[in-house]
Formats: C-alpha cells, structure tokens, sequence
C-alpha cells in the first residue's frame, strides 16, 4: 500500500474539514513532504466547493448589501505596503536596547491588563450579587400578589365586637400558598407585653390554627405577611385574640375580632 | 493553514477585481460582494438555518477579504470556490460557537466549474443538484452531515451506525462522483 492510497479517504474528509485533531496532524505532516496529495487535495476542495453550490438560493437581503457598503466605506484601507529586501545593514549601537525596553513596556502593560480585568471582576460580581438581591425581592412580590390576587385567595374582613373608633381588619389568604396578608386600621395599642394574634379557623371544624402574632403602629395601623405552617389547609374565616407577645398555642379569650367567609 | 499546491490557470478578471479591491477601492468589492454574496448566503443560510446568522457569516467573509485581500491568491484557485469553502468553515464555527479556525490565507482550491458570472452559477446549481439527487440516499447523506453539519466522519458513523470505513469511503467516492459529473 503506498502512501497516497492510505491517505485518499482521509484527504476526501479533511478537505470536507471532517477529520478529528490527530489524524489531521498526522496527514498535515505527509502533505508538507508530499506534492501529489497536496494536489489532489486542492481538487477535493474544488469538489467540496461545487457541493457547496447545492446550497445556493435566495440572495442575502438588500438590508445586508447596504450593511456591508456602509461597513467598507467606514473603513478606508490603506495601500499595502510593500516589503523591501534587506541585504544587509550596519546597527546602531542602541538598537541593541530596543528588545529590553519592548519586553519592559510590555511587562507595564500587562500589569495595567491585569489590574483593569481585576476592576471588572469586581464590578461584575457586585453586578451578579445585585442582579440575585433583584431576583429574590421580584420573588417575594410575585408571592404576595399572589396571595392577594390569586384565583383561590379569600378575603375576610374582620370587625370589633365592641366598635370604638372603627377598627377594621382585612385578611387575604391563599390555601394553595399556605400565606396570607393582613391589614389593619384603627386598632386599639397594647401593653408592651402584649400582642395580637391571628387564628386561621379550618373549614374541617378544626382547633383554631395560630396564623401570626402583630402589634399595631401608634395611629394604630399594621400589615402582616405570614405563612402558614403547611399548605392546603382550606379557612371558614380568622379570629383575632390578644395574647402574651410571643403568641400562644390556644387562644385567649375573649375573641376580639372575628370574621368568616 | 498555509500549503502549497499546483498553479492554477489565472481567471483575469477575478485577479483585476482582486487587484482594485487590494487598491482600496470600494466600487470592485461591492461589485465582488454582488457576483458571489448568494453564494456565501445560500451556504451559510443551509449550515446555520438562520437569516439573521447567516447574513453575519456574509458580513464577516467578505469584511476579511476587504481588510485582507491578499488572502486569496488568484494563481491558486477560483474565488467563487474558495468563498463557498470560506463561508462554510465560518458558519460551522458560528454553529460551535469557536473563533475562526482556519487561517484563510493561502488555501489552494482546483476545481475547473465556471461560476465567475450569474448564469454560469445557476447552471452549475442545478447540475450539482442533479447529481446529488442520483447519488445513493446514504452517500449524499454521509457528504452532508460532513459538509453541511460538520460532523467528523467518527461522529457520523455514530449517528448512522455505518462502520467508520464505509462512512470514509462513502464521503470519497461522493466528491469524486462531484468531479465526474463536471469533468
């Protein structure tokens, strides 16, 4: 087998550009000793290049064409330069310098790369860590809307059993979230080591559920987010006790705001 | 890459357009970029199946002749074949996303296919369409994934579960049935 018949099939593909990286090495080291295959394989470009042809259709759009007239008249090109040859010349003593004082401005200028790709990290993890603070407070408020919008989100609105000076108490919940949102107005304040406490009242008849302790602003005012301790669980309405500041397991009565839907 | 190969006989009005455009003159390469544009298109347009990409591709491969015309050498190939290999090469790197693999310089492409004006494209078009049409289903196959996806003959013979020396053969004797049809 001689050498041109090992490699035909392989130069067919490497023309198609279809090798892999060592058999490409392997044959780039028999074409440099071997005219007959470099020929042969400028003509298996040729015919990669007519296979090429198949593809050929609708020219590129008129959008292109003036793209790329604006782009060549943005970019006058200088006239090549020619190359002289070169015999011969005597070198100034200096010029001996020259290779030091290059590889020292290029030393400078990598320190300067370096410090300004640093400068970016920086910027950029600061950017990422923004990006991720974003993200989660987009989160939250998708949560809330919905809980306060969400097909299955119910409201109830909750009165004084006693009505001073016309306290009322708005909550929304979603089951399917096991959150809910309160707000509340005019409510009366409380002992320093007291709270409210809010108590989701299951639809099964169950033991009134704790849903969140609270203190009203001074002007009596105040919004609660809360999640539940599980999801799903279905609410005929809430109730309201005051109880000690970190809340109670029962509530205490009497109950001062109450509310089913 | 940079090899040597055979002369070939010069087309003279490819190296006068060749020769202006190295002069800097913009009229000579819109009047290139209007000869062969569809040509780069259509190739670039099936590798990536993407107008938008496509017309990068476009942009990119005739910028680089404009920047460096030296590039293509008119001694050593047609420049409308060597603009179909340039434009195929550059959308398979923008399909894996690599930089330009291959230096364009130099690369020497013999095929005797007219295609230096319009008509004469066309023709060869639909003759290149005819001959693939009555190659076997598999040996077209085998030159596309090569040419058209840039698959390694290793990954075709994977994807068709043909041995790795019928996938070779078959991607030669399809580019030398190419050359038979227009001998």
């Amino acid at each position: 087998m001689t050498d041109h018949t090992q490699y035909a099939d392989m130069l067919a593909l490497y023309a198609l550009g279809s090798v892999d990286a060592a058999e490409a090495a392997e044959l780039e080291a028999h074409l440099r000793t071997c005219p007959e295959c470099r020929q042969e394989l400028a003509a298996l470009r040729g015919d990669a290049a007519v296979l090429a042809l198949s593809a050929v259709g609708p020219a590129p759009p008129q959008g292109a064409r003036q793209r790329f007239v604006a782009a060549i008249a943005n970019e006058p090109r200088k006239a090549p330069v020619r190359q002289k040859m070169v015999i011969g010349v005597l070198r100034p003593r200096w010029l001996t310098f020259v290779p030091i004082a290059v590889s020292l401005a290029l030393a400078i200028f990598s320190l300067m790369l370096w410090r300004t790709v640093s400068r970016l990290q920086t910027k950029l993890e600061q950017a990422q860590a923004q990006l991720m603070d974003t993200n989660e407070k987009l989160r939250q408020a998708q949560e809330l809307v919905a809980v306060l919008h969400g097909p299955d989100s119910k409201d109830f609105t909750l009165v004084a059993a006693q009505q001073l000076r016309a306290p009322h108490v708005k909550t929304f919940y979603s089951p399917k979230v096991g959150r809910l949102v309160l707000v509340a107005g005019n409510l009366e304040s409380l002992p320093p080591n007291k709270a409210y406490e809010l108590w989701l009242l299951p639809a099964n008849g169950g033991a009134p559920m704790p849903a969140g302790t609270f203190k009203p602003n001074p002007k009596g005012d105040v919004m609660m987010d809360h999640s539940m301790s599980a999801a799903g669980i279905e609410a005929k309405g809430f109730a309201i006790t005051v109880e000690p500041e970190a809340g109670s397991d029962v509530p205490t009565l009497p109950i001062r705001f109450v509310g089913t839907g | 890459m940079r090899l040597s190969g055979n002369p070939m006989p010069k087309n003279e009005d490819e190296a006068i357009l060749i020769d202006r455009i190295q002069a800097g003159d913009e009229a000579a390469m819109t009047e290139m970029y209007d000869r062969y544009s569809g040509i780069v298109y259509g190739v670039a347009l099936r590798v990536l199946g993407n107008t938008t990409a496509a017309e990068d591709v476009v942009q990119e491969v005739f910028l680089r002749l404009w920047r460096n015309p030296q590039s293509f050498d008119a001694n050593r190939g047609r420049l409308a074949a060597w603009l179909a290999v340039i434009a195929r090469n550059r959308a398979i790197d923008h399909l894996r996303r690599r930089p330009p693999e291959e230096d364009i310089q130099g690369m020497p492409i013999s095929t005797g296919v007219n295609l230096e004006n319009e008509a004469a494209q066309r023709l060869a078009v639909e003759k290149i369409r005819a001959v693939l049409s009555e190659l076997p289903q598999d040996q077209r196959r085998a030159l596309e994934m090569a040419f058209f996806e840039g698959m390694t003959h290793t990954e075709i013979a994977a994807k068709s579960g043909e041995p790795l020396g019928t996938v070779k053969t078959r991607i030669r004797t399809g580019l030398l049935a190419i050359r038979k049809a227009f001998a």
